[in-house]
């Protein structure tokens, strides 16, 4: 049904647009059809032989149909019926399509003149007037005081010589297809209308965005693009007139102002676009020097415009700000160069370079077109740098997430080694196999105990630094049965520390004490094998050391080389540590100290 | 029947020999080994008939142990904790396992088949496959042993066209319109060959891309196989199969 309806609507829109091409043009004023000689391009004819030619080869304009692009029209246009009209009124107008190249013949003084016509008519700054669709005759003029010839070279967009209307008008005024346009008006301003639709629309986006998600890059950008808009507004006749008329003194405060405004939101802009802050400290701080600096002049312009609109000093100020800031531009894209931190600087450098040649050029061909051009790319680039934001904001969310989920799946295989838990069971069930019950019972306990914990608590949460070190001596005892008390191990907990209070990520040290037991105390020969993990209190972490006398991680990497597969409970603690100091400034951090008596390892853990 | 043990944690060591004792006829436990070296040692002095082994020691995995060795005329069950990479190259070669802590069952009836056991001849070449394995990545030659009713096969594993699920049981379909019956279910074979170009397209099937001659859009789609076998796929699984063909090529 839908469909159908869909085709109806379709064959219609068909017919109408067919039939709208094909229809005739009707006229209430006076139609006059000429006389029509085709002749082709290549065959030159001048005006004096068609004025000759007492008959064309058509009689009527009506009898030729298709317009040849490789032919070249004469048209004689015969006053005789309408001479009376100029007994009424001093100058008619010949009315017609605009052609894109003809010419137009009258009499002038005894002799014919011709005078261009059309679109493609480069016109003369001169004149000034593009004259384009209709023509003023007086009596006079008319060529053996009857004709008016018009030659037409060229017609673009239209394929029929029907759809081309000729009539006569006696008052320009009334003419509906009049049209004037200065051209030397129209190239800035196509420009700026150009500019602030891009940048209106821009702003409304940019602004939008920002009320989402209330970052303030977009805020910025929005703002320096809409001053743009507004400055550039002023060359758009229709606009300027609007504010000029209904809101003056705003508006004679605003123009300067805006310049100042465009500035000042760049300088915003790219200082949360580059997270300054951060990356660039040092142009971050002269930023906000000049940040103060165009805020003051803000201030003085305003007081000046207010209080004495011509003041000579307002220009003063004006082009002091403009050197202000070609230097410091300047020096900008020099320091982001040689200090890049990211490739977002690419953008900044890139937007700065277009809008500042922009206005060098400005500035020594007084063109004001390609300031408006290098604005547009300008925002256009910057632009493209919110979006590449987005996107690598995205990607980081995105990683980060990816990480987190792999991370909350594979933690409980890599905390409890699956060596370790199968391993444990094994050692319990020689304890039963070999009827020892009690030891049986009670490491099946510890066992459970260890297990049930893990468990229970996924990876974000943490523990008391209590409830931790009673798992660790928990796991220490297992991993002791396991190899038959062949090591021994001994804690040392500050006094100072709030064990019941201060809580550390759950197991987050078990790999590390895995790793002393498994590569540093089992692989040793001879002498007695010791583990010791120290806890400290620090005004702002927590640390904790873990010291084997072992082999050492040398020897214990030669070791590893043979082995089929890696130990994986170190790489997953390293990628929790990562994702634990994301965003964060106190880091949880790892150092190992090697020696060939055994290896310390110090976790600086911060508080919470 | 003669035994040894090479175990690298003493408790490990102790039970599987207090096992073996309490719970299985005929087993003489000759010594116990926790490290490469003294485990070649006392398998050539002793020549047992069978090899408790694990796969991690101390110095050095079980395998070594293994290449270390030229004269295998024994029979061995790895015992591991957890090793997955390792279990998966012990499955393709169809040699015996068992899993700490040990179940008394699977132990006695391991012993059982090695008991069992006539082709004292394809033994080695199980042995031999195991240690390609271990050290090769897959590859053209790669082969897996299969235990079928009649005995052991070793099939290369760009010859299967594909697996087809039948109970519990796996027919496999291969190039010379060979079809062979191996009693362990397909999911088993989906996980063994996740690294080969298998790809499982149905509940019933699991198939070698590389032997696809065609996917066929009409009647729910279906793949054409080289040996011109209709296989039904899920459509679930379309648009993977469609994405795996495509990087194939």
């Amino acid at each position: 049904m839908n469909r159908f309806f869909l085709l109806l609507l379709l064959s219609l829109a068909t017919i109408t647009s067919i039939l709208g091409q094909s229809k005739y043009y009707y006229f209430t004023e006076t139609v006059i059809k000429p006389e029509v000689e085709v002749v082709p391009k290549l065959n030159n004819m001048s005006v004096e032989e068609i004025i000759k030619m007492p008959r064309l080869t058509f009689s009527i304009i009506d009898s030729i149909h298709d317009i040849d692009p490789k032919m070249v029209y004469w048209l004689k246009f015969d006053f005789t019926e309408f001479i009376h009209l100029f007994d009424q009124y001093d100058t008619i107008y010949l009315v017609t399509i605009n052609f894109d190249n003809a010419y137009f013949f009258k009499q002038m003084d005894n002799s014919i003149v011709k005078q261009r016509m059309g679109l493609n008519t480069k016109p003369s700054y001169k004149s000034a007037l593009i004259t384009r669709s209709f023509f003023p005759i007086r009596k006079i003029e008319l060529i053996n005081d009857r004709y008016i010839i018009v030659k037409v070279t060229e017609i673009f967009g239209r394929n029929n010589w029907r759809q081309i209307p000729f009539y006569l008008h006696h008052n320009k005024h009334q003419i509906s297809q009049e049209n004037k346009v200065l051209p030397e008006l129209v190239t800035p301003r196509f420009y700026a209308y150009l500019f602030s639709g891009l940048a209106i629309g821009f702003f409304l986006l940019n602004i939008l965005i920002y009320f989402n998600s209330k970052n303030k890059v977009y805020l910025y950008y929005s703002l320096f693009i809409f001053f743009q808009a507004f400055y550039y507004l002023r060359l758009t006749t229709a606009l300027h007139g609007f504010w000029e008329y209904y809101f003056p003194l705003f508006f004679r405060i605003l123009i300067p102002l805006s310049q100042i405004l465009i500035n000042l939101t760049y300088l915003l802009f790219i200082k949360a676009f580059l997270n300054m802050k951060q990356d660039y400290p040092f142009l971050n701080r002269l930023i906000a020097i000049l940040i103060y600096i165009l805020s003051a002049l803000i201030l003085t312009e305003i007081i000046l415009l207010v209080s004495t609109p011509n003041s000579a000093y307002q220009p003063f100020i004006m082009n002091a700000h403009r050197l202000l800031m070609t230097l410091f531009t300047i020096f900008g894209v020099f320091y982001l160069y040689l200090n890049k931190k990211s490739n977002f600087v690419y953008f900044v450098i890139i937007a700065t370079l277009i809008f500042l040649s922009g206005a060098l050029i400005t500035l020594f061909t007084g063109s004001i077109e390609y300031m408006i051009l290098c604005a547009g790319l300008e925002s256009i680039v910057f632009a493209t740098g919110l979006a590449y934001r987005i996107k690598a904001m995205y990607d980081e969310k995105y990683n980060i997430e990816k990480e987190a989920s792999y991370l909350s799946q594979s933690v409980l295989r890599a905390q409890l080694n699956p060596h370790f838990i199968f391993n444990s069971l094994s050692s319990i069930q020689y304890l039963i196999s070999s009827d020892d019950k009690c030891g049986a019972l009670k490491y099946l306990g510890k066992f459970s105990h260890l297990v049930r914990q893990i468990l229970e608590n996924s990876i974000e949460l943490n523990v008391s630094l209590k409830r931790e070190i009673e798992l660790l001596k928990l796991y220490l005892e297992l991993e002791s049965l396991r190899f038959n008390n062949s090591f021994h191990f001994e804690f040392d907990i500050d006094n100072k520390l709030d064990t019941d209070n201060q809580e550390i990520p759950l197991f987050l040290i078990q790999p590390y004490v895995e790793n002393a037991i498994i590569h540093g105390l089992l692989p040793k020969k001879n002498g007695t094998k010791t583990l010791t993990i120290i806890f400290i209190d620090a005004p702002e972490h927590i640390q904790c050391i873990i010291r084997d006398n072992g082999i050492g991680r040398e020897a214990a990497s030669l070791i590893e080389k043979v082995r089929h597969y890696l130990p994986r409970g170190l790489s997953v603690s390293e990628k929790r540590i990562q994702i634990l100091n994301k965003n964060k400034s106190l880091k949880t951090s790892v150092i190992f100290e090697d020696s060939p008596n055994g290896t310390t390892v110090n976790i600086i853990i911060p508080k919470i | 029947m003669d035994v040894i043990i090479i175990e690298d944690e003493l408790k490990s060591r102790e039970n599987l020999k207090l096992l073996l004792n309490k719970f299985c006829k005929d087993i003489t436990v000759l010594d116990m080994a926790h490290d490469v070296s003294s485990a070649i040692s006392i398998i050539e002095t002793y020549n047992p008939d069978l090899i408790f082994l694990d796969i991690e020691l101390q110095t050095g995995t079980g395998f070594e142990v293994l290449q270390k060795i030229k004269k295998r005329n024994f029979e061995v069950i790895f015992t591991t904790a957890f090793e997955q990479y390792a279990l998966k190259a012990i499955k393709f070669s169809s040699i015996d396992y068992l899993l700490k802590p040990i179940d008394l069952e699977e132990l006695q009836q391991a012993i059982a088949k090695v008991r069992l056991k006539k082709d004292k001849e394809h033994y080695k070449e199980k042995l031999e496959l195991l240690l390609r394995n271990i050290s090769e990545q897959p590859n053209e030659k790669s082969k897996i042993c299969l235990a079928t009713g009649d005995g052991l096969e070793f099939i290369a594993i760009k010859d299967i066209i594909y697996c087809e699920a039948s109970g519990s049981y796996t027919n496999f379909h291969l190039v010379d319109n060979k079809k062979l019956m191996v009693s362990k279910n397909l999911k088993e074979y989906e996980h063994l060959f996740e690294n080969h170009q298998f790809m499982r397209v149905h509940n019933s099937f699991l198939v070698n891309l590389e032997m696809v001659k065609k996917f066929i859009k009409s009647e729910g789609g279906y793949i054409l196989m080289k040996n011109d076998a209709q296989i039904s796929i899920s459509q679930g699984k379309r648009d993977i199969f469609l994405l795996k063909m495509s990087q194939l090529r």
